[in-house]
């Protein structure tokens, strides 16, 4: 039988691209390979011609302020394409302020409105403070149970709207974050506030992901003989245990 | 009688202090606490140099001293590497005489970026050096464009009254002066690079391109040639923003590595700045070793070798020294250790491994890679995810075996890569 075709899309690859973003798409396509998947990863950015249709899994990682509002004006070309994508059920992770993308507006710490997707009832306000540090956060059910490890690398300010929030804020843990909802859920689009390579440091994420994409249980995680797999779950115990 | 008593605090609080080995922040702290205003009360010298940016300001700071003392002229510098506003403050006040007059011709004081604001309210340079603007300690930091902001507002704080050096080939750092500013109509600012060597375009190094779209426009740019990350030749193709040409470009000058050739470049350019001849700065600095530099020597029984150090959350810092790993030319065994991310504050962010190019060590001269520390498992995965063979790569989580790991399951040269915050565990660690 010939092995299941998935394909990834890593939108604006380089333009949203802080601090080591490219390893979530990597590593997802690492995984599905591992499972022996036929993966295609696919690396797409400002200008580039995109069809949105055939993916099983897009990427947005996060950028800068400046490259944010790039990012969106870019998008814009795709938007109708983009939502059609997420209302029929693919899978898409939004990762640091590109989750900010999927709400109505963004206003930016000079005072200046971007119009963005508007695909979700939030608004998102800058301000020119700035908010990083290490946090573990737990995740609301149908996601996953254990908890994640990651770091908040984000302009100050705060969102507004009433959406639901797949994510709560450990309070104390990591740089010491006060309780709170965070991100963004709509079908199979979750976005959130922490930046990095998030899927490889917490396989609990990365394992859902390719649950859902290939429709099947992962082997039991102790009969797995993969180093990798050993590596990442060691190191993210390593991480659980300095930040908690 | 505010200014007496601030120098005779500060001076007490300075030699306690060295007598303890405290460092040399507190003084300062102490007495702006007191006297918020003082720093402002001080007579000043003519010559005062600020050098600011993500990577080189202590080499550069040295290299800038050493060339102003060979030209005659007396130095007052925070050489303890003290660079926010409180180790300013120290510097300045046991510089001063009782009466608050800094008698040296020249100060020199490295400034934290995002101090350089707070510092400037309090002291005016006549020249603002700007090294470079990189991914760099991203938990106090942000991005470099969050940096490239704060040093806009430090630049306004100071008017048309300094001289700006620039590099060049660093589009963030040009970007500074966008739109103009008081120092932007282009005599306000003097720009140093390195050139090109030749060899036309280089791809963008490593694993990510902040080259890849203009500061000014986010459009995208292109290069005529790569120096090394997103420094070179570039060309915004939406606004035109490129690269000035420098008026201090000593490419040709000597053949020694990369990162010391911007920071000569860059101390040469200071020099000029204050009425020094560029060619008599360049000759006093040639063959200068620098007291505290970033490669030291390693012995383990026979074998030799270099500790590479290289601040953790800096891929830049990573990519160069795994550069000069790779230019060595000889059989070797790279040590990566991370241990301890920051010795400043608390932090368990290890995204910036991400960013580093490993793939540099595929090179067939490295025999053998050495992944230690806390951390040597986020790495294990780090290295799994590159071209490097598996078969070259052992890890060691307890530094006490590291030495016997070495002697028994590696062979030729040893190269250590790590931070200053680990630096004293390795040599422990590689003692006998
Ligand atoms: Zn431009």
């Amino acid at each position: 039988m010939e092995a299941k075709q998935i394909n990834i899309l890593h939108l604006y690859y380089d333009l949203m691209n802080l601090y080591g973003d490219w390893a979530n798409a990597a590593v997802l396509e690492r995984e599905l390979d591992y499972r022996g998947f036929n993966v295609r990863l696919d690396k797409k950015s400002v200008g580039d011609d995109i069809d949105f249709s055939g993916y099983d899994f897009i990427y947005i990682g996060s950028g800068t302020e400046r490259s944010f509002v790039a990012c969106m004006r870019d998008l814009s070309r795709f938007k109708d394409a983009f939502i059609e994508c997420i209302e029929t059920g693919v899978y898409v992770l939004a990762t640091g302020n590109s989750h900010e993308l999927f709400g109505q507006s963004v206003t930016d710490c000079d005072g200046n409105e971007h119009e963005m997707l508007g695909l979700l009832d939030f608004e998102t306000v800058q301000s020119a403070t700035r908010v990083t540090g290490d946090c573990v956060f737990s995740a609301k059910p149908p996601f996953y149970r254990d908890k994640l490890i990651g770091f908040i690398n984000r302009a100050g300010g705060s969102q507004t709207g009433e959406i639901e929030r797949p994510f709560s804020v450990e309070p104390g843990a990591g740089a010491g974050f006060k309780a709170c909802d965070e991100g963004i859920m709509y079908k199979n689009l979750l976005g959130t506030y922490m930046t990095g390579p998030l899927l490889v440091r917490n396989p609990p994420m990365m394992m859902y992901f390719a649950d859902k994409l290939t429709g099947e249980r992962a082997k039991h995680e102790s009969k797995r003989t993969d180093m990798f797999f050993e590596y990442q779950g060691s190191g993210y115990y390593t991480a659980l245990d300095e930040l908690k | 009688m505010k200014v007496f008593f601030a120098v005779i605090i500060c001076r007490i609080l300075y030699f306690t202090g060295k007598c303890i080995g405290r460092g040399s922040s507190l003084p300062g702290k102490v007495v702006l606490r007191f006297f918020p205003d003082v720093l402002g009360r001080l007579s000043l010298p003519g010559i005062i140099i600020a050098v600011t940016g993500s990577n080189g300001k202590t080499s550069v700071t040295e290299l800038i001293v050493h060339a102003l003392k060979e030209s005659g002229k007396s130095v007052a510098w925070n050489h303890e590497g003290s660079n926010q506003t409180e180790g300013v403050a120290t510097l300045l006040l046991r510089s001063a005489s009782l009466g608050g007059k800094v008698r040296s011709d020249a100060v020199v004081m490295e400034c934290d970026e995002r101090y350089a604001k707070k510092i400037f309210e309090k002291v005016h340079p006549t020249v603002l050096l700007i090294t470079n603007l990189c991914r760099d300690q991203l938990t106090r930091n942000g991005h470099h464009e969050f940096v490239a902001d704060c040093l806009r507002a430090a630049i306004d704080v100071l008017g048309d009254g300094v001289k700006l050096v620039l590099n060049a080939d660093d589009p963030y750092v040009s970007a500074l002066v966008l739109p103009k500013t008081a120092q932007g109509d282009g005599s306000g600012v003097l720009y140093f690079g390195v050139g090109s060597s030749g060899d036309g375009v280089s791809p963008a190094a490593g694993m990510y391109d902040d080259g890849a779209y203009c500061p000014v426009c986010k459009a995208r740019m292109t290069y005529n040639y790569r120096i090394m990350g997103h420094f070179g030749d570039y060309k915004c193709n939406g606004c035109g923003f490129s690269r000035n040409k420098p008026d201090i470009d000593l490419t040709t000058q000597e053949n020694r590595p990369l990162v010391f050739m911007y920071n000569f470049c860059a101390a040469v350019a200071v020099c000029n700045a204050v009425g020094i001849d560029a060619s008599d700065a360049a000759e006093s600095l040639k063959g200068y070793e620098l007291k505290g530099g970033r490669t030291v020597s390693l012995k383990i029984g026979e074998r030799k070798g270099f500790l590479f150090i290289s601040k953790h959350e800096n891929s830049f810092a990573y990519d160069c020294s795994l550069s000069r790993i790779i230019e060595q030319k000889k059989p070797c065994t790279v040590i990566v250790l991370v241990d301890s991310i920051s010795r400043k504050y608390y932090t368990s962010e290890t995204s910036w491994l991400w960013d580093i190019n490993f793939d540099l060590l595929s090179d067939e001269n490295v025999k053998n890679i050495v992944l230690a520390g806390r951390y040597a498992n986020e790495l294990a995965a780090r290295f799994k995810m590159s071209g490097v063979s598996r078969d070259k790569v052992g890890l060691v989580f307890d530094l006490s075996g590291l030495r016997d790991f070495i002697e028994e399951n590696t062979s030729g040269d040893v190269y250590a890569v790590t931070c200053f915050s680990d630096r004293v565990k390795l040599f422990k660690a590689l003692k006998r």
